[in-house]
This record gives C-alpha cells, structure tokens and sequence, in this order.
C-alpha cells in the first residue's frame, strides 16, 4: 500500500512538473517568434539592437529549457541566435535572413515535444 | 566529465528508490512484466549516463512512469486475479502420475533432452522415477519423484527432531542492530545485560546472534585478544 501510495504521488508530482515544462516551453517559444516577428526585413541597426535582445532573453532561458530539451536542439538555437546578432550587426542580409529563418525552425522542434500530436508520439 | 559523473550519481540514485519501491520480486524471481520493467529501467537509465546529449529528464520520466504502471498493474492483479492469465503464464503439468504429456511438452517447444536434463539437474536420472513434474510460472521445472524413490523424512523413519529456532544478527562489528532486537522481541539493554555477563563488552565483539528463547552466538573480534569459535550460551 505504501508502495501504491508512494507511486500516486510520483505520478501527480511527474504530471504537475512535464505541464509546468510544457506551458513553460511554449511560453518560451512564444515570447521568441514574437520578438522574431517584430524584427525589422533588413540587417540595419534596429535589428542588431533587436537580435541582442532576443540572444540575451534565448541565454537567460536556455539553462532551464534544457532540463528537458535535448542538447542538439538547445544548441541550435544558440548558435542561430548568435548568427542573426553577429549578422546583424555586421550588417549581412542574406546572413540576417538565413539565421532568421533557421532560428525559427530551431524554435518549432524545440517546442515540438511539448505539444501533443500523433506525429510526435509515431 | 562533471556532468556524466553527476548524471551517473542521478540515475544510481533513481534506480535504487524505484527498484526499492518495486520491492523484492524484483530481486528475485521475476514475472513476465517485472522481467520487461527490469529490463526496459535498466536499458533507459543508461542512456543520458553515456550520451551527453541526452537531458537526464529524458531517463526519469519514462522511468518514473514505468515504475507507477509496475506498481498499478500489480495492484490490479492482485484485486482481480482473472487478469492474471493476460499477463502471466500458469503452471503446466508435463508429467502426471508418471504420464508424460507430450502435447504440453509440445506447446511448451521443450525438447526430451532438455526435460531429461532438468530432471538429471534435479537427482532422477531415470524419467520412471517421476511422479510428477510441472513447469512452473517462473519457469522452472517442479519435479515429485514416485514414492518409491523419494527421500525419506524424519516422521517416516520415526526419527523425533526439534525444530531449530531462527538466530537474528543482533549485534555486528560492535554496532547493536535494533531491527534484530526487535525480531527477538528484546531490547539494547537486555543484550548489553547479556554480553556483560559473559564478560563481554560490544566492541570486543565482531558479531552476536540470537533467538527467541534468548540464546546467544558470540564471535568475537580476532584483534579483540580473546580467539575462539562462537561462544554459545
């Protein structure tokens, strides 16, 4: 019984903590596309001030999304984060809209564990 | 280097609580589904330890889970026993009243040369001296031997024996063990009682054991001066 009791409260304090992860992650994403959507078309200087934003804010997450992210993904979008702001502020279009568009695929797979699909699950 | 020690340290920790709470058919003879839980912790708890790129959540998670399936299928088994033969295979007779079932012995895809070796492994170098033999859920082959060539017990030979009453470590490497005591129904004090009255004291003292009469084995230590075999009481 105590075994019983034991694995209920796993199993609530398991489903209570991979909601909690999924609502974070999303969050996480979310606040990301957003501030990718408000990016300007071009590499000028709003956008490099725009991308060290969304590097600084993806750097202070990271840690916690990779709780439960896999690496190779936490890692791409670390490293397109730190292309979009180099490309930016060296003022590399093709570079800026190469990055941008890698950053928001690094962005769906790292939120696509988190929502629940039969693709996912196959 | 920090992080695949730290992961290790995780995962050891993670699976002594859930093998710990699966309790002790884990350890030993091992049902259908435990036999797949055991394995399938064992292969998921590696992963993150070896591979980096792997977050230890990735382990816990399914082991977590595996662990709260364990626990529910078995407490559903044991509330409703008519699920059982789902999940687990019943006992066969393969030999019956000296009769050998050869479409069981079919069904079960067991050879004659392997029934007569276990029953070789199990003293019966001859199948006529068989009774009965049935191949049990876990496995491994019961074999009842005809009466004829049956061990004789004590009561058949009118041999009186006493039952030997089972000795509980109370005492090991000077430490007093209080879940022995407790077995025994005594307590710290009744057993410092007892050691000084043999002249001991608990840390001259390797191992003690008792029963629940109150008899006491005492080894003691081998640099303690005092040699000897068990000192019984």
């Amino acid at each position: 019984m105590k075994s019983f009791a034991a694995s209920l409260i796993l199993l609530a304090v398991m489903l209570g903590g991979m909601a909690w992860n999924a609502v974070y992650i999303n969050r996480v994403a979310d606040r990301l596309n957003a501030m990718l959507d408000a990016m300007p078309d071009s590499g000028d200087a709003d956008s490099a001030q725009a991308a060290a934003a969304v590097r600084e804010y993806w750097e202070s997450n990271a840690p916690y999304v990779g709780l439960s992210v896999g690496y190779t993904v936490t890692d791409r979008v670390s490293e397109q984060t730190a292309v979009l702001a180099a490309c930016a502020a060296c003022g590399d279009f093709y570079g800026y809209r190469s990055a941008l568009a890698l950053l928001r695929d690094a962005i769906g797979d790292m939120r696509r564990l988190e929502q629940f699909s039969i693709e996912n699950l196959l | 280097m920090i992080t695949i020690f730290i992961r290790t340290l995780v995962i050891y920790l993670a699976l002594n609580i859930i093998m710990r709470l699966m309790g002790k058919r884990q350890i030993g003879e091992l049902e259908v589904t435990d036999l797949v839980t055991t394995l399938l912790i064992s292969e998921i708890a590696a992963l993150p330890v070896t591979d980096q790129d792997i977050p230890v959540a990735y382990a816990l998670i399914p082991m977590v889970t595996l662990l709260i399936l364990e626990v529910l299928s078995s407490m559903v088994l044991t509330r409703f026993p008519r699920f059982k033969s789902l999940v687990s295979a019943r006992p066969t007779v393969i030999i019956r009243n000296g009769r050998l079932n050869q479409r069981a012995l079919m069904s079960l895809r067991i050879s004659m040369e392997e029934l007569m070796s276990e029953i070789r492994q199990q003293g019966y170098p001859d199948l006529a001296q068989v009774q009965h033999a049935i191949l049990e859920k876990n496995g491994k082959l019961t074999v009842l031997p005809r009466a004829a060539f049956a061990q004789p017990t004590n009561s058949q030979l009118g041999v009186r024996a006493a039952d030997e009453p089972l000795m509980h470590v109370v005492l090991c490497n000077g430490v007093c063990s209080l879940p022995g005591l407790k077995l025994i129904g005594k307590d710290r004090a009744w057993l410092e009682r007892e050691l000084a009255r043999r002249g001991y004291t608990a840390d001259r003292l390797f191992c003690v054991t008792a029963n629940d009469a109150g008899e006491l084995r005492l080894i003691p230590r081998q640099d303690a001066g005092r040699h000897g075999k068990g000192d019984g009481a």
